[in-house]
């Protein structure tokens, strides 16, 4: 049973490179996204307004 | 008695992990691009020539139709396997966007905004709850269901500057196509959470759908959680779309609004996170309770104190924390109560309430904001609703339904 436990364990657990490369990834994305909201973010704001009082958040 | 997964029971024996990272990449393609399509009424309407009220109708459509479609396409996503229905969503999703590219009248624009409806339900976080929920074991699936709400999060937060970018480099024409090339990426990884599921180890009973959604509705304390995730669409509906005329109106510069709004993006992310982590030392309903209360105060400082461009950021961030950090909470309480074979389904139900809350909070805050150029009564409103929400969750009784006949048949 706890051989069984601990086969779970292992199979739950998110691979450390793969881990590594996820953060890396994300990271990278975010701080690209935030440049281009910091660039353009106005721009954004005002070509979603058009459609402001209309569309729906989740 | 706690429950283990057995791995082979998992979509295809995959590892937890694997089908987390896939999951959490579907939605958040789809999660993000579904929120980008706003930046393309002004040169969609403009190049055709069809005035914008189709388009705004097409995207109304497609809300109605994805709050509305959550919940078949949950029940066959529990019934027959998330992967189907995730890699019909994609289809369905990119059929809509080639349909707005090659839209030539408004009846283009509607159909196309019927199959993008159909298509995010498919591909959102109500098809994938129920995957995720029944491949991580009880204690560890807020956690697990608090990482889609982030990758949703992360998802929407880095779409708008990317197709903003993409729209400007390529046009909004070929753009529409980068974003078809994108969400092909979700059919090979929708293999991964292929697989009709199995049943769970346990004490747990194969229900059938119509059992299942009788049961729920019996169960007071499932009611409680859909009054209270129609605040929360409410609240985040409202507060996202009017910001910026409220900040506009209070004279501050177009800026405070984007960092304002990053500021939610960037707190949302922290609070799902947060959320997730709770339930090792809390009970679930108290948390939500918490959230809901904690909502009350950004309101309430957004009537009473003074608005500068520092207040405002500082209360959008307050209110990032306890935005969508609703989602695991709730999902996982949907998983508590009836167990996860039939949870894509039911928590598509919840759901439902949510969008029915947001569209109450945006149409609301029109016409109030028409009636008394003011954004106070909507303020007040909110926070009394925050307040009806925190009570509400307050008695929910966070422990599996009883069900005799298979007590019955375990003895």
């Amino acid at each position: 049973m706890d051989q069984i436990e601990q086969l779970d364990s292992q199979d739950e657990r998110t691979p450390r490179l793969v881990r590594r490369l996820g953060f890396a990834v994300v990271a990278l994305l975010m701080a690209g996204a935030l440049y281009l909201i910091a660039v353009r973010g106005e721009a954004i704001l005002v070509d979603l307004a058009a459609l402001g009082g209309r569309i729906w958040c989740f | 008695m706690q429950q283990r997964v057995d791995p082979a029971a998992r979509s295809g024996g995959q590892p937890l992990w694997l089908i987390i990272l896939a999951a959490g990449t579907i939605v958040a393609i789809a999660m993000g691009l579904r929120q980008v399509l706003g930046l393309y009424l002004k040169p969609m309407t403009t190049e055709l020539n069809i005035g914008r009220e189709p388009f705004s109708l097409a995207m109304a459509i497609a809300n109605l139709v994805w709050g509305f479609a959550g919940v078949p396409l949950g029940a066959i996503a529990d019934r027959y396997g998330a992967g189907r229905v995730l890699a019909g969503g994609a289809v369905a999703t990119m059929a809509g966007i080639w349909l707005m590219y090659s839209a030539q009248t408004g009846t283009d624009l509607i159909i196309s905004g019927l199959m993008l409806g159909i298509g995010i339900a498919g591909t959102g976080i109500t098809a994938l709850v129920g995957a995720v929920g029944r491949a991580a074991p009880p204690e560890k699936r807020p956690q697990a269901l608090a990482s889609l709400g982030m990758a949703a999060g992360i998802g929407g937060f880095i779409a708008f500057p990317y197709v903003h970018l993409l729209i400007g480099a390529l046009g909004w024409k070929s753009s529409l196509l980068a974003i078809v090339g994108t969400l092909a990426l979700i059919i090979p990884l929708a293999s991964v959470l292929a697989g009709k599921p199995a049943g769970m180890t346990g004490i747990q009973r194969q229900q059938t759908l119509s059992e299942a959604f009788g049961e729920a509705m019996r169960h007071p304390s499932f009611w409680l959680l859909i009054a209270g995730f129609f605040v929360c669409g409410f609240h985040v509906a409202f507060y996202a779309v009017h910001l910026p005329a409220f900040v506009a109106d209070k004279g501050l510069n177009g800026s405070v609004a984007v960092a304002a709004l990053t500021a939610v993006g960037v707190a949302n992310i922290i609070g799902t996170y947060l959320a997730g982590q709770s339930t090792k030392f809390a009970p679930k309903r108290l948390t939500l309770s918490f959230i809901y209360f904690m909502r009350s105060f950004a309101f309430l400082a957004l009537l009473f104190l003074p608005i500068n461009a520092v207040t405002i950021i500082a209360i959008s961030a307050l209110l990032g924390f306890f935005w969508l950090s609703t989602v695991p909470l709730t999902s996982a309480m949907v998983g508590t109560f009836f167990g996860a074979q039939w949870m894509s389904m039911l928590f598509g139900f919840v759901f439902l309430s949510h969008q029915l809350g947001s569209f109450t909070g945006l149409w609301l805050a029109g016409v109030l904001y028409d009636q008394t150029k003011s954004y106070d009564m909507m303020w007040v409103i909110s926070i009394g609703l925050s307040l009806f929400a925190a009570l509400i969750n307050l008695p929910i009784r966070e422990r599996p339904v009883e069900r005799p006949e298979a007590i019955a048949s375990a003895s």
